[in-house]
Formats: structure tokens, C-alpha cells, sequence
């Protein structure tokens, strides 16, 4: 049996439907809007500055910075002492060579 | 600085002149303030001059912030209210907000006529809900562009959800009463999204 719209119900179902298709149309109507990428990026300087850079990714802030910094410093110098080493030894092992060298040559 | 700072931690920094804080929230509501400005005053030059204008005296003022319970956002929005009222005095001669060209682009993929046709029914309706209260105006804007609920526009707009509901309600039918005294067999009053 067929559902039976009586007619006191007829005029609440026309206005769920009116406000349904009025709700719909806003939905299509109100959407958002980019703002441009230049204004929002030079407000943003006026604003704050420019963006700090980030160093390899992390951002140089506070204890952060002081880490980077101290493992930069850290990582030189013992780079610069390794280096100073390993021509060290290469010199040493030479000066040796020559010294067995020149005592050969006075045995012969 | 972390992205994933809260507003309220944010907030606290930027208030203690921490820029790149008060970066963090302007990032997070830039996009929304400008939506509601755009289309309360409907043309991008005035909406970009009141977005800056909104952020300027929001870090102006940010050191003097009180909590109060609600969320920032509420007060970025509460500016923006009072600056496009003012808007609106100043500008009280002009009857009809004018509409940029490109305010609303129709689909590209629509044939010609439909999109001219369509673009006549969102007119209408546009320049319908120009003509709203204030407060609808802020209500519809809240809802469709910026996707809030009620709870959160209850508090940007300082009303309790229950208000904001019957508001809606009572939107709604103010706008389907004057569709229908422009024609009673309007297409704005026969899509309901479904084939279309």
C-alpha cells in the first residue's frame, strides 16, 4: 500500500524541501576562496620577518642551535687534529725511510 | 618552532614577542579570516586590505590578550567583524555589495548556457544573502566557507549552540521567502543535489 501523504503534512514536506534546496544552493554558492600566495606570504613578512632558515632541517632555536653549533666545532677539530696526524705519520714514515736508506748506503 | 604548537601555547609566546609564535597562528587563520572578509565585502583589493589590517592590530594588541575561555580564533574573528562594519558605514552609499568579475567562476565544464543560467541563479542568491542582517551574514559564512559547527560559531559569535541553530533556521527560511516572492517556481527552489 502506498504511503499516503496526508495534507496537513504536505506543507511541513514543501518546506523541508524548500529549506533543503535552499541549504544545498549555499553549499554550492559559499566556498572558500584562496587568497593569493603573494599576499599572504609578504603579509607574513611585515609582519614577523622573514622565515628563519632551517638547518638541515631542524630548526635553529634555543638548545637546538647551541647542539649544532658545539657538533660543528667539535667535528672540525677533530677533523683538523686527524688530518694533522695522518700527514704527521706519512712525514715520520719518510724521514725513517730516508734514515735506513743513508745507513745502508755508509754499511756499503 | 614547532608547527604543532597549540594556539594557547602560541598565544602565550606571541604575547611575549615571539614573532615566529604569532607566524605559527597567522598561518593557521590567515586563509580563514580573509574567506570571511571576502565575502562579506566581495572583492579581493578590500578583503586583502582588511585581512592586513585584522593581523596588524592583532599583533598589536596581542600582549594585552586576555583568556577569557573562548579560542583565538574568536577574537581574530571579532576584529574582523568590526573592521568590515566599518567597512560597511563608510561604503553605506552602495545599496549592493559590488561583486568582483571573477567572485564566482562558474565550472569550466558546464556547456555555456547552463553556466550563464547558473551563474544567474548564484547571483541572485548572492546578492540575497548580501542583503541578510550582519549576523546571518557571519553565520552562513561561518558555516559554508569556513566549515564550522555550531558549538564554535556559538563562540565566535558570543551565542549559545541552541541560538545559533534557531538563527540558522530561521536564515534558511528568510532567504527560501524571498526567493519565492521573486518567482514561487524559482530553480533555486527545485535543486536539491541530487542529478544535478
Amino acid at each position: 500500500m502506498n504511503k499516503i501523504e496526508w495534507p496537513w503534512k504536505r506543507k511541513q514536506i514543501t518546506l523541508e524541501h524548500d529549506l533543503h534546496a535552499v541549504e544545498y544552493q549555499l553549499e554550492q554558492l559559499l566556498q572558500p576562496v584562496k587568497p593569493r600566495a603573494e599576499f599572504v606570504n609578504q603579509l607574513r613578512t611585515d609582519l614577523v620577518g622573514k622565515p628563519r632558515r632551517k638547518w638541515l632541517g631542524v630548526a635553529s632555536e634555543g638548545w637546538q642551535k647551541g647542539l649544532l653549533v658545539a657538533g660543528g666545532v667539535v667535528s672540525f677539530a677533530a677533523m683538523v687534529i686527524g688530518g694533522a696526524k695522518i700527514v704527521g705519520t706519512i712525514l715520520g714514515q719518510r724521514q725513517t725511510t730516508k734514515g735506513r736508506v743513508s745507513k745502508k748506503a755508509a754499511a756499503l | 618552532m614547532d608547527q604543532e604548537l597549540s594556539d594557547t601555547d602560541a598565544l602565550a609566546r606571541a604575547a611575549q614577542g615571539d614573532k615566529e609564535a604569532f607566524g605559527i597562528l597567522y598561518d593557521r587563520y590567515v586563509g580563514r579570516i580573509y574567506n570571511y572578509i571576502y565575502y562579506r565585502t566581495g572583492n579581493q583589493h578590500d578583503a586583502e586590505d582588511l585581512t592586513s589590517r585584522v593581523f596588524t592590530r592583532a599583533i598589536r594588541h596581542i600582549p594585552k590578550y586576555e583568556d577569557r575561555g573562548l579560542p583565538f580564533s574568536a577574537w581574530l574573528y571579532r576584529i574582523a567583524h568590526n573592521l568590515v562594519a566599518n567597512w560597511h558605514r563608510d561604503n553605506s552609499r552602495r545599496q549592493i555589495v559590488e561583486l568582483d568579475e571573477s567572485y564566482r567562476l562558474p565550472s569550466g565544464q558546464e556547456q555555456p548556457e547552463a553556466r550563464v543560467v547558473r551563474s544567474e541563479q548564484e547571483a541572485v542568491l548572492m546578492e540575497l544573502v548580501s542583503k541578510l542582517p550582519e549576523d546571518r551574514q557571519q553565520l552562513l559564512i561561518l558555516k559554508f566557507v569556513d566549515h564550522l559547527s555550531n558549538a564554535e560559531i556559538g563562540e565566535v559569535m558570543g551565542k549559545t549552540e541552541g541560538a545559533i541553530k534557531s538563527l540558522y533556521h530561521r536564515t534558511l527560511l528568510s532567504l527560501r521567502d524571498e526567493v519565492k516572492d521573486l518567482d514561487p517556481n524559482h530553480p533555486l527552489l527545485q535543486a536539491n543535489g541530487q542529478g544535478q
